[in-house]
C-alpha cells in the first residue's frame, strides 16, 4: 500500500506523463498563467531580442513580480523604451520611445531590486546592447542548482521490530526538479540478546523535488538502488551478508535560507530475508521489506543557477 | 505504467520468498578419523579388582584383558582375545582365575591373571552380558540378552538354564540368591520370581540400568537413567526455546533434562533413588566403604570441543563446570551437581574402590588406568599408560558425546540400541525409541514418520537442532553414518525356543500377510506404509524380542499384543491365540 502512495506521491509531484503536443499546449498556457515562468537562458542576458522583449512585454505586471517573500508589490509600469535600452543623454525617456508595459529599468520583473536605480553612475554599454548586469540572487527554484545533505534519524519498522536509524543523504541537481541522490545509513536492530546486527544501506539514485505552495516547503520522491550490507557479531564470530537495496524515499523540507529541516518516509526493500537460527528455532529475522520515519535537518551547502536545460538555437 | 507496476509487484514476491537462514548452531569441522577396528557403542563397566590389588580391564574396543598390577603401577600382562570377542564384564572365580564375558563371541573366556593367559573359551548364548561367582556352589551364572540365565561349572559346562524376560543384564549374588537385572527396565529379578523395581516419579520414568552390583553391606545398588515423560518439545518457538540450550531443554549445570543419571539403593525397607543433577551420560559406578559413589561419565564434552562465544564481552568460559568432568563422585545422600575437577582422564567408562579405598578409573580411549590414592578427583592421581592401538573413532565420538541438552545419543540409545522409553513429543505425538543395533543401511527414510530421508538430515535436526549438539561437517556426517551402519548385532534366540512352533509361526508369518511388509534381510525397516490412515515406517523384526513397547507409540506392550494389534489393524480380524503365540516363538527368533 505505502508503495502504491509513494507511486500516487510521484504522480502527484510530477505530474502526469504528458504528449509532445500536450508539452507545448501546457508551455503556452504556462505563459499566459501568472505562475513561475521560464527565465531567459542566460541569467543577466541582453534585453535586445525582440522574442524576448514581446514575450517580457507581453506578460502582467503582477504576474512578474518578485517571488521571493517580501519584496512587495509589483512596480507600477514606467515609460521605458521596449528594448530595454536607456537612451544615451541620460534622460528617463527617449522622445520617441513607444509606451511600455516593461519596467523602467529595463530589467525583467523577477530581477527587479537586485540593479541599481535608473539615473544613478551605472555606465551604460555602448551600441544599446543595455548594462552589464551583476549576478543576480536566484529566485525560481526551477533554474536553481543545490548541493543539500540530509541528516536524519529516525525508527524504521519492519514486520515485528521498530530498528533505529541514522542516514546522510546527498542530493545534487536542481533545486526544483532531478537530482542524483547517493544516501549512507545506519539501522541498528534493538533484539541484540543473539544476535548484534546492524545493517548499512548504500545507494545511489535520483529524486523529483518541487516545491509546494509559495512557502519554501519542498516535497520529493526518489529511487535510490544500492546495497545493504549487514553484519552482526554473533556467538560464532561476525556475519556479514551483502544484499541488493532499493528504497523509494519521501521526503518533506523546509528550508530557511541554507538551513532547513527535513521529514522522510523511507521505504527499503532489500530482496532477501534474512534469519538466524538456533537449534532450527528463528531467534531473528529481518523482512526484506521496511519502512522508516525520519525527521532531521538538512544543509543546502552550494546553490546557484543551473545550466540552460537545452541550448537555444535562436538569438544572437 | 501498470504492467510495469505488476511485473515490481511480481518481482518483489518472488524475491522476498528468498531467504538466507543462517545457522548459529557451531559447525564442527575437525578431521575425520576412523581405526583401524571401529569400536563399538561403550559398554561400561569392564573393571574388577582383587583383593591382592590387581586390576583386570577388559576392553572391548580392542578385544584385550589387561592385568594391573596396582601397587606397583603397571601392566602385568595384556592378554589378546579373538577379533570381535567384546570382553566386557568380569567375575572372579576360584584359585584367582577370572571369568570374562564375551560380547561379541557369545561366550565367556576364563583367563589367569597370574600367568596372562586364556584358559578355557566356551560358547553360551548370542549375547551375554552379565556374569557372577556364586561361593556357596563353585558355579558361574551368566545372563543373556534374549532372557536365558545360565549356571556353568566353572569348567564351563552348562548345569542349569532359566528362560527368565528378554534384556537381562548383570547376576547379582544376594545373600546367597541369584537376582538378575534388566537393561531397559531398571528391575531386578529373582529367580523365586520377586521383582525389584525403581519407583517412578511424577515427571521421570526409571530405565536403562547400566550397572548393578550388591554393596559390601548387601544392598543391590543400581546406576540406571531417568527419562522423562512430560511432553518433549520439538520446535519450540523463538521465545520458548530454553536460554542457551535446545529444544530437548537441560544443559543447566543442575538440570536433570530429559535424561538423567540416578543412584538406587534397594535395602531391606526401603528404596531409595537419587537423581543426580546435571549428568552425562554415565556408564558405570561404584561404590565407596565410606558411601561415595564414583561415576563413570564417557559423555563428557572434551575440552578441546568446548565452543564459546566469539561474541565480544560474552567470554562465557567457566573455569570450573562440573559437567565437564569424566569422572564424578558424589554422595548419594547429598548429591551436587558434579565433580568439580578438570583433569583430563580419557574417556572414562569404567570405575572401581580398592580395599584400602584408592579409586581406580579405566579410560577407554586413551587407554589407561588412572589411580587416585584419595578416592576422588581433585587429588593427586598415577595413569598407568595400556597397550592396544588408538580406537578414537569419529563416529563413535559423535554418538557419545554429550551436546548442550546434556543428552547423548548413547543417553536414548545405550549400548547403540534403545532405552525402550516412549517419549512424548509435542505436537507429534507417542514415540517409542527406535533401536540401531539392528543394521540400518538402506533403511532410510528414518524415524517412526520417515520424515528423516537420510542420516545428514537427521543429525541435523535431532543432533544440532534438537539435542542442542554441534552440526558436522559432510566429512564427519559420512563417517559417523558408516559408524552407524556397521552397528549391528546377532539375532537372538530369546525366550523358550520351541522349534516346531517357530517353524509354524514362520508359515503363518507368510500367510497372515506380515511378510509383504516386513520383508528384506532385516525383516523390514525399508518401506514407509499407511496403516490406519497414518504413513509409518515398516520397522525391522531384528531382535525384536528386544525391544518392548511395540509399536510406534508403545501401545503394546507384549509381542503378542503388537501381533494381535497388527492382524487386528490391517486385516480387521482377531488372530488365534494358538497364531499370536507361534507368529511369536518365530520372531523372538530373529
Amino acid at each position: 500500500m505505502l508503495w502504491l502512495s509513494s507511486i500516487a506521491f510521484v504522480v502527484l509531484v510530477l505530474g502526469p506523463p504528458a504528449s509532445p503536443a500536450d508539452d507545448g499546449a501546457a508551455r503556452g498556457e504556462a505563459a499566459a498563467n501568472s505562475g513561475p515562468r521560464e527565465l531567459p537562458d542566460r541569467a543577466g542576458a541582453p534585453l535586445r531580442d525582440p522574442l524576448a522583449s514581446r514575450e517580457t512585454a507581453a506578460m502582467p505586471v503582477q504576474g512578474a513580480a518578485p517571488l521571493g517573500p517580501g519584496s512587495g508589490p509589483a512596480a507600477p509600469a514606467s515609460p521605458v523604451p521596449a528594448d530595454g535600452v536607456a537612451p544615451l543623454a541620460g534622460t528617463l525617456a527617449a522622445p520617441d520611445a513607444a509606451p511600455s508595459s516593461l519596467p523602467t529599468d529595463g530589467l525583467t520583473p523577477l530581477e527587479r531590486g537586485t540593479r541599481p536605480p535608473v539615473g544613478s553612475a551605472t555606465p551604460l554599454a555602448p551600441f544599446g546592447s543595455g548594462p552589464a548586469l551583476p549576478p543576480t540572487a536566484p529566485t525560481d527554484p526551477r533554474t536553481l542548482r543545490a548541493v543539500r545533505i540530509d541528516l536524519l534519524a529516525g525508527p524504521v519498522w519492519r514486520s515485528r521490530t521498530t530498528d533505529a536509524q541514522v542516514l546522510v543523504n546527498l542530493e545534487a541537481g536542481r533545486l526544483q526538479g532531478f537530482s542524483g541522490t547517493f544516501h549512507v545509513g545506519v539501522v541498528v536492530a534493538p533484539d541484540r540478546g543473539i544476535v548484534d546486527a546492524i545493517d548499512l544501506p548504500i545507494g545511489a539514485g535520483f529524486v523529483a523535488r518541487r516545491r509546494l505552495g509559495r512557502r519554501s516547503v519542498y516535497g520529493s520522491v526518489g529511487l535510490t538502488a544500492g546495497l545493504l550490507v549487514h553484519r552482526a557479531a554473533t556467538d560464532l564470530g561476525l556475519v556479514h551478508r551483502v544484499d541488493p537495496d532499493f528504497q523509494l524515499p519521501l521526503k518533506f523540507a523546509w528550508s530557511a535560507g541554507r538551513v532547513g529541516f527535513s521529514l522522510a518516509l523511507l521505504q527499503g526493500f532489500s530482496v532477501r530475508t534474512r534469519t538466524y537460527e538456533r537449534r532450527g528455532v528463528e531467534v531473528w529475522k529481518r523482512i526484506p521489506y521496511r519502512i522508516g520515519f525520519a525527521v532531521g535537518l538538512h544543509f543546502d551547502i552550494g546553490v546557484g543557477r543551473a545550466k540552460p536545460r537545452r541550448a537555444r538555437s535562436r538569438g544572437l | 505504467m501498470m504492467t510495469y507496476l505488476r511485473l515490481f509487484a511480481v518481482c518483489s514476491l518472488v524475491l522476498t520468498g528468498c531467504q538466507d537462514a543462517i545457522d548459529l548452531d557451531p559447525l564442527d569441522n575437525s578431521p575425520v578419523v576412523e581405526s583401524t577396528v571401529r569400536p563399538p557403542p561403550i559398554l561400561g563397566g569392564t573393571l574388577t579388582l582383587t583383593d591382592d590389588g590387581i586390576a583386570i580391564a577388559a576392553d572391548p574396543d580392542r578385544d584385550l584383558v589387561h592385568v594391573v598390577d596396582l601397587d606397583a603401577g603397571e601392566v602385568r600382562h595384556t592378554i589378546a582375545l579373538e577379533p570381535g570377542d567384546q570382553p566386557h564384564r568380569v567375575a572372579l572365580g576360584s584359585d584367582g582365575l577370572a571369568h570374562v564375558v564375551l560380547r561379541g563371541a557369545g561366550g565367556i573366556a576364563t583367563i589367569d591373571p597370574h600367568e596372562g593367559t586364556v584358559t578355557a573359551r566356551h560358547g553360551l548364548c548370542p549375547e551375554p552380558r552379565g556374569i557372577a561367582f556364586h561361593d556357596e556352589d563353585s558355579s558361574l551364572y551368566v545372563a543373556c540378552a534374549g532372557g536365558s540365565l545360565l549356571r556353568l561349572s566353572e569348567a564351563g559346562a552348562v548345569q542349569e538354564r532359566w528362560e527368565l524376560e528378554p534384556d537381562l543384564r548383570d547376576v547379582l549374588i544376594v545373600g546367597g540368591e541369584v537376582k538378575v537385572s534388566l537393561f531397559r527396565e531398571a528391575a531386578v529379578l529373582g529367580l523365586d520370581g520377586t521383582r525389584l523395581a525403581v519407583r517412578p516419579t511424577a515427571d521421570f520414568l526409571p530405565h536403562v540400568a547400566w550397572r548393578t552390583w550388591v554393596t559390601e553391606f548387601g544392598d543391590v545398588a543400581m546406576l540406571h537413567q531417568m527419562a522423562s515423560i512430560k511432553p518433549v518439545p520439538i520446535d519450540p518457538g523463538p521465545d520458548e526455546l530454553p536460554d542457551g540450550g535446545a529444544p530437548y531443554g537441560g544443559g543447566g549445570v543442575c538440570d536433570l533434562g530429559l535424561v538423567s543419571a540416578a543412584i538406587t539403593i534397594f535395602s531391606d525397607n526401603e528404596v531409595r533413588t537419587t537423581p543426580l543433577l546435571g549428568s552425562r551420560l554415565t556408564v558405570d559406578a561404584a561404590l565407596s566403604s565410606d558411601g561415595m559413589v564414583a561415576m563413570a561419565v564417557p559423555g563428557v564434552v572434551r575440552p578441546e570441543d568446548r565452543v564459546e562465544s566469539k561474541r565480544p564481552g560474552r567470554d562465557d568460559s567457566v573455569s570450573f563446570d562440573p559437567a565437564r568432568s569424566a569422572l564424578r563422585v558424589d554422595d548419594p545422600d547429598q548429591p551436587g551437581c558434579g565433580s568439580f575437577d578438570e583433569n583430563d582422564y580419557g574417556q572414562v567408562t569404567a570405575v572401581a574402590y580398592a580395599a584400602d579405598g584408592r579409586l581406580v578409573v579405566q579410560s577407554r580411549e586413551p587407554a589407561q588406568i588412572v589411580v587416585m590414592d584419595d578416592g576422588a578427583p581433585g587429588g593427586g592421581f598415577a595413569t598407568i599408560p595400556l597397550v592396544g592401538e588408538p580406537r578414537f573413532d569419529t563416529g563413535h565420538e559423535i554418538f557419545h558425546r554429550a551436546t548442550d541438552s546434556g543428552l547423548s545419543c548413547a543417553s536414548c540409545h545405550p549400548e547403540g540400541t534403545d532405552d525402550g522409553h516412549v517419549w512424548d513429543f509435542a505436537g507429534l505425538g507417542p514415540r517409542r525409541t527406535q533401536a540401531l543395533d539392528v543394521g540400518l543401511r538402506d533403511t532410510a527414510p528414518y524415524h517412526w514418520d520417515g520424515d528423516m530421508a537420510d542420516f545428514d538430515v537427521l543429525m541435523a535436526e535431532v543432533l544440532a537442532h534438537r539435542m542442542g549438539g554441534k552440526r558436522q561437517s559432510p566429512e564427519r556426517g559420512d563417517s559417523f553414518t558408516r559408524w552407524m551402519f556397521e552397528q549391528q548385532r546377532p539375532a537372538l534366540a530369546a525366550g523358550s525356543a520351541d522349534p516346531a512352533l517357530a517353524a509354524a509361526g514362520e508359515k503363518l508369518f507368510v500367510s497372515y500377510g506380515c511378510a509383504t511388509c516386513h520383508d528384506g534381510p532385516a525383516f523390514g525397516g525399508q518401506r514407509t506404509e499407511r496403516i490406519a490412515g497414518v504413513a509409518k515406517q515398516v520397522p525391522t523384526l531384528r531382535r525384536i524380542s528386544l525391544h518392548p513397547p511395540y509399536m510406534h507409540d508403545g501401545r503394546a506392550a507384549t509381542l503378542e499384543a503388537a501381533i494381535q494389534d497388527m492382524v487386528e489393524t490391517t486385516r480387521g480380524t482377531t488372530a488365534p491365540d494358538a497364531d499370536v503365540d507361534a507368529i511369536a516363538a518365530y520372531l523372538r527368533e530373529l
